[in-house]
């Protein structure tokens, strides 16, 4: 504030205009303050809202019930954060204004929950990207790693561990986010974190956002007690400054920007005297604390601050270095309370000239503010990796098996290795007594099981993340009775146009083991499958003969697939013919029952082996060199 | 001001009697945190807060050492209100744990655990609560980070002892606060000499129990205590030899959790699957059970018999064991040939009847994450204690 030490800059035209932007001599490739555009601020004062919180650590699932003060009743406090729900929280905050900035205090990384710490904190930072976080100052956890690590989650990029990529790093692909981490889409903020290689923040000292045509800066620090609480490690190279001499120092160069509105976001704070720590409380002034000790010494430029660190909640007006009392605010930790910051700036003096603050708790019960689906999407996601059960091996394999076609009849390595577990699950009596099994090769996902470990599990074994990532549908198993006509039938279905069959895809479906058929994509439909056999032991039964007649056409046999073929899905809407039907487990229930059979010490699964196919492979195909995907049946 | 320091102060000076390791160069840092976190003309003021907050930590223990959960939270409230501080924190933590809050407990535990390296005892304290939770490696992996810390510390030392045994008994320093890595549970009128015989389910919104006959042998009553620390005499209603269980009904029932979800159906080899079970000892110590997971071994052609297919450390058995959607599939009993299996939830029906309570509706691939079917299980696993 201060007005009248302020130059009074006038503009032209525009009506809205939101510009971001980090800047302050750092040795981050930041972009350099956007250009104005020199759009004329409207005559009017206006708002801008600022929502501010601190400490969240990691805390992306809620850390419980919360009450504004210690008077509430235990049973009486709400349940609240959880990212999703601070997501939706900021999201109807924003909604009330337009011209809004969504800052943080640091520490929003480190000493944080196994969900965020085992990868790295990536969650952390994908979330906050998906709240709409734009400033965040640094704080002590964020030097947890190392600047090196903060560089890198400030970029993104995956985590390196031994010269290789970890495993826990960039597993976006798992939860829905990019690949490689996308890194932070805001902006940290280091004003008194100097390198000192260089002699210039580590990071942005300040970022900028212009609202109507007027600039707020938002300048980020982090306590300069850092070092004394921080290993060594991770402060190495670093200098930590006094935070008010490094706020003071930068208020000729903003004023020089043109730049009279000014909020600093700093990690460092205090408690309310008292034992009551209401969160729009300010017992006690702070007296004693380290902000207010801070406070004390800035620069009447300034004109709020946001601060953390102690985790305690407080909405105070402390004086500055003019005695001039300015908001200092806290909102507790863990995302459980928002800052709502109210400004108004004068566009005519482009400064700050009133505000007013409010803490709000993030809850989690009011119907009007349901959590947001996307963010909840990414913590479900690395809510499953976290799993103790993910990372468990199954069982092992020789080789990859790709979920690709091995030859022209459309053998599929990963599809064999499925469709005899599900035979494998159903073929007791009391499992549905099944005697063929039949996969869809649309069912088996990328990249099939691949030999190479994947998050330190041995090569050649197969971990239940993995095999989730091949049989992510959750489909259950369908044990059904068909004729052997029914069984002609679905296997002419497979091909274009035939049957019913999608004029454009050709779906071959994958047998269990002793099933053996040739096709000939040279002929017309219901005239291409032939040599159908069921070898069952010693026992060859001839279903179909070369030339393409069924032997026993209304003789049963038990046939497994999955729920989704069963209901016709794929084009396979002979498998509603089917009777008898037996609902059964699910198809990774399946997989996992069999790879037992192949975990040590038993010798691992080796494609291509089972005794019931005797060598040769299931699907046999007259001609043709490629396994054909689209309308062309014959390639 | 450094007020993690200041409490690592404290802390080394015993606020509360606790057995920690001391922070390195403990007296350099006391010297310069007396300078520089307290000014003089507020160091009556902060002299007094931190009497305070003392006294709170007190009242904080006791009520928690009396099972008063609400009490013991607002005093841990408040003491962190006047100071960020490591022994304030392990008081709310296993103030959330007695409450039944294990995922909120966990969460916080990690921040203290990260956030006040210098306090060993918060490492052992967040090992234990994830070991319990069935995140073994990653307990480990904590622990291992604390101890090249503080490479002889005996707190450190004794969890991983004991996490390594695989059946994990905290005594001696495992159970000096703040870091007591138990609930509190007091049994007024129990068997002076008495033991924890086995682990058993809570059914029946409370009022029952299912224990195996094992554990029971000829005795007409038990005691059982839940991982809140709540428990109550228990008196033997009917034995099912056919499934080598009992069915036990409450003197005091024990109530106030979620109504134990069952599944509809039995569980099918392969499928994912959570035992949780009580370490068995020698005396009738309260403490937190454990998760372990696994999937579901073999069935029998007919499906009538099961093997367990969890790993699980030596003992009677008698837990529960949930699916992935954290509905009860069985009961987790030892067999005779050495195999562990599974009395599936169908038979349970078909032996129990009504006392067992109702399905749960299916819900296809709607898994509940790991530490969510732990904190249900808290309220429903219990401790089945008998006279030695």
């Amino acid at each position: 504030m201060n007005q009248t030490s302020k130059l009074a800059l006038t503009f032209i035209t525009a009506s809205i205009f939101i510009a971001v932007s980090a800047c302050g001599d750092s040795d981050d490739p930041a972009p350099a303050p956007a250009p104005a555009p020199a759009p004329a601020p409207p005559a009017a004062p206006f708002t801008v809202k600022i929502i501010g919180f601190n400490d969240f650590h990691g805390s992306l699932e809620s850390p419980g019930t919360f009450g504004e003060n210690t008077s509430v009743p235990v049973a009486n406090r709400p349940p609240v954060g959880g990212a999703e729900f601070l997501a939706a929280h900021v999201a109807r905050l924003k909604a009330q204004n337009s011209n809004n900035v969504v800052v943080g205090a640091g520490d929003f990384i480190g000493a944080s929950p196994l969900i965020s710490a085992l990868f790295f904190d990536e969650p952390s930072i994908e979330t906050m990207n998906r709240i709409g976080l734009e400033f965040n100052a640094v704080g002590n956890h964020e030097f947890d790693k190392g600047s090196a690590e903060l560089l890198r989650l400030q970029n993104g990029g995956c985590k390196m561990t031994g010269g290789a990529q970890d495993p826990n790093s960039c597993r976006g692909a798992s939860v829905g986010t990019p690949v490689p981490f996308e890194g932070a889409k805001f902006k940290w903020l280091s004003a008194n974190v100097i390198a000192t290689a260089t002699g210039r923040p580590l990071l942005p000292a300040y970022g900028t956002k212009t609202f109507n045509g007027v600039p707020v800066a938002f300048i980020g620090m982090t306590l300069r007690a850092t070092p004394t609480i921080v290993t060594p490690s991770g402060v190495a190279g670093l200098e930590f400054r006094d935070e008010a001499q490094t706020v003071n120092a930068l208020i000729p160069e903003l004023r020089a920007a043109g730049i009279e509105s000014i909020v600093v976001l700093v990690h460092e704070g205090g408690f309310q005297s008292g034992t009551l720590s209401d969160i729009n409380g300010c017992e006690g002034n702070l007296a004693g604390s380290a902000i207010a000790g801070i406070v004390s010494k800035l620069d009447n430029a300034v004109d709020a601050v946001v601060s953390g660190h102690t985790h305690a909640a407080y909405n105070c007006k402390l004086p500055n270095a003019a005695g001039r009392p300015i908001p200092v605010t806290s909102s507790s930790a863990f995302g459980r309370v928002l800052t709502d910051i109210d400004v108004t700036i004068d566009p005519a003096s482009k400064d700050i000239t009133t505000a007013s603050a409010t803490n709000r708790l993030v809850v989690r019960n009011d119907p009007a503010i349901p959590g947001n689906v996307a963010v909840l999407g990414v913590v479900s996601g690395y809510s499953s990796l976290v799993s103790p059960i993910a990372n468990t091996v199954i069982g092992s394999i020789t080789a990859s098996l790709p979920n690709t076609a091995s030859d022209a009849a459309c053998n599929m390595p990963a599809g064999n290795l499925i469709a005899e577990s599900q035979f494998a699950a159903t073929q007791p009596s009391g499992f549905g007594g099944a005697a063929i099994a039949f996969m869809n090769r649309g069912g088996v996902r990328n990249p099939g099981f691949a030999f190479t470990q994947s998050v330190g599990e041995g090569d050649g074994n197969v971990t239940y993340g993995e095999a989730f990532t091949v049989q992510p549908f959750g489909n259950s198993l369908v044990t059904m009775t068909l004729t052997a006509q029914d069984l002609k039938n679905v296997l002419e279905q497979q091909f274009a146009g035939c049957r019913g069959q999608s004029a454009t895809a050709i779906r071959i479906m994958i047998p269990s083991p002793g099933f053996k058929y040739t096709w000939d994509g040279s002929k017309i439909c219901d005239a291409r499958v032939s040599n159908v056999t069921l070898t069952a032991g010693a026992t060859t039964e001839t279903i179909v003969d070369v030339a393409g007649t069924v032997l026993m056409p209304t003789k049963t046999y038990r046939v497994t697939v999955n729920n989704f073929m069963a209901t016709g899905g794929d084009g396979y809407t002979t498998f509603l013919n089917g009777t008898n039907l037996l609902g059964g487990a699910q198809d990774i229930d399946a997989l996992v029952a069999y790879m037992t059979l192949f975990k040590a010490p038993n010798k691992p699964y080796a494609p291509n082996t089972n005794a019931a196919d005797g060598g040769t492979p299931r699907i046999n195909r007259v001609g043709g060199t490629t396994c054909p995907t689209g309308a062309n049946v014959n390639p | 001001m450094s007020i993690r320091r200041l409490a690592t102060l404290l802390w080394v000076a015993g606020s509360i009697g606790a057995v920690q390791a001391s922070p390195p160069n403990a007296a350099d840092i006391r010297k310069q945190i007396m300078q520089q976190a307290r000014p003089q003309s507020a160091s009556v003021a902060q002299h007094a807060l931190m009497k305070k907050r003392t006294e709170l930590l007190q009242q904080g223990e006791a009520a928690l050492a009396r099972v008063d959960v609400d009490a013991a939270l607002k005093a841990f409230d408040q003491a962190a209100g006047i100071l960020h501080a490591a022994d304030t924190e392990m008081g709310l933590v296993r103030a959330y744990m007695q409450g039944g809050e294990y995922r909120r407990a966990l969460a916080f535990v990690a921040h203290t655990a990260q956030a006040h390296r210098e306090v060993a005892g918060a490492a052992a304290l967040y090992a234990w609560l994830l070991y319990s939770g069935g995140q073994s490696v990653n307990a480990k992996q904590i622990l291992g980070d604390a101890a090249s810390l503080f490479p002889r510390d005996t707190l450190l030392a004794e969890a991983r002892r004991q996490l390594d045994s695989r059946a994990p008994i905290a005594t001696g320093a495992l159970l000096k606060l703040p870091a007591r890595m138990a609930p509190f549970g007091p049994m007024a009128g129990s068997p002076s000499a008495s033991r924890v015989a086995s682990t058993g389910v809570l059914i029946d919104g409370g009022k029952r129990a299912l224990i195996p006959l094992a554990a029971v042998g000829k005795a007409t009553t038990v005691w059982v205590r839940d991982g809140l620390g709540r428990s109550s005499r228990a008196t033997v209603e009917r034995r099912v030899a056919a499934s080598d269980l009992a069915l036990v009904q409450l003197d005091s029932p024990i109530t106030g959790g979620p109504d134990l979800a069952m599944a509809a159906g039995d569980p099918f080899p392969g499928s994912v699957a959570f035992a949780v079970e009580y370490v068995t000892t020698a005396s009738a110590m309260p403490s937190w059970p454990l998760l372990s997971s696994g999937f579901i071994g073999s069935a029998s052609a007919d499906g009538a018999r099961r093997q367990l297919g969890i790993d699980l450390p030596s003992g009677p058995r008698g837990g529960p064991v949930f699916d992935f959607a954290g509905r009860l599939i069985g009961i987790a009993l030892a067999s005779s040939d050495g195999d562990d299996r599974l009395v599936p939830v169908s038979q349970l029906r078909q032996l129990i009847g009504a006392p067992l309570g109702k399905s749960a509706p299916a819900l296809l691939n709607q898994r509940m994450p790991v530490d969510q079917i732990y904190e249900a299980a808290l309220r429903t696993t219990i401790q089945v204690i008998t006279a030695r």
